[in-house]
């Protein structure tokens, strides 16, 4: 998996806000999972 | 693997799950359920298809390897709460970081697959041990 290129996605949060996947792994180890449902 | 998470964050590491669903969806899901984790809105599967995530055919929905886990979740009491946009989109889950290096990586073979916990904690373990300079000797 190339996570430079995942990295680059933005998504959004529960509240809309955005978030850049490299700036949640830059600092720390991230458990990244990938649901097909919630709950 | 949320009931974990305590344990994540203890070697370090943190939570995060990538939805299909809308951020309406991730927001009635994060208060019904009471997430204390990151859960993300991939509407338009930017992540999916960044990470190369895969789509099931009917077959591969329906595969037989996933009968038994199912049954077996089902008489637990786990009951598949609200479904993304994408029901054919399969699920996967990666250790990453710090940084963009991948240190574990699960693509699941059908909608019961889901990674090892043990894996993926093993995976942080030595994410751990290589930032304390402890990494172990390579296998012989």
């Amino acid at each position: 998996m190339d996570a430079t290129s995942l990295g680059t996605v933005t998504l959004s949060d529960a509240t809309r806000e955005r978030k850049r996947l490299a700036d949640l792994w830059a600092d720390r180890p991230v458990v990244l999972v990938f649901l097909r449902h919630f709950g | 693997m949320h009931d974990r998470i305590e344990e994540i964050r203890k070697l370090g590491a943190e939570l995060v799950a990538v939805g299909t669903g809308r951020p309406e969806q991730v927001a009635d899901f994060v208060e019904n359920q009471r997430v204390n984790f990151l859960v993300l809105s991939d509407e338009k599967a930017e992540a999916a298809n960044a990470a190369s995530i895969e789509t099931a055919s009917i077959f591969r929905l329906f595969h037989p390897h996933s009968f038994a886990p199912t049954l077996h979740a089902w008489k637990a009491g786990h009951r598949i709460g609200s479904s993304g946009r994408r029901v054919t989109q399969l699920g996967a889950s990666f250790v990453v970081g710090p940084g963009a290096k991948v240190h574990y990586e699960h693509y699941d073979e059908h909608p019961a697959d889901h990674a090892p916990l043990a894996e993926i904690f093993a995976a942080l373990e030595r994410v751990r041990l290589e930032s304390v300079g402890d990494v172990p000797a390579p296998p012989a």
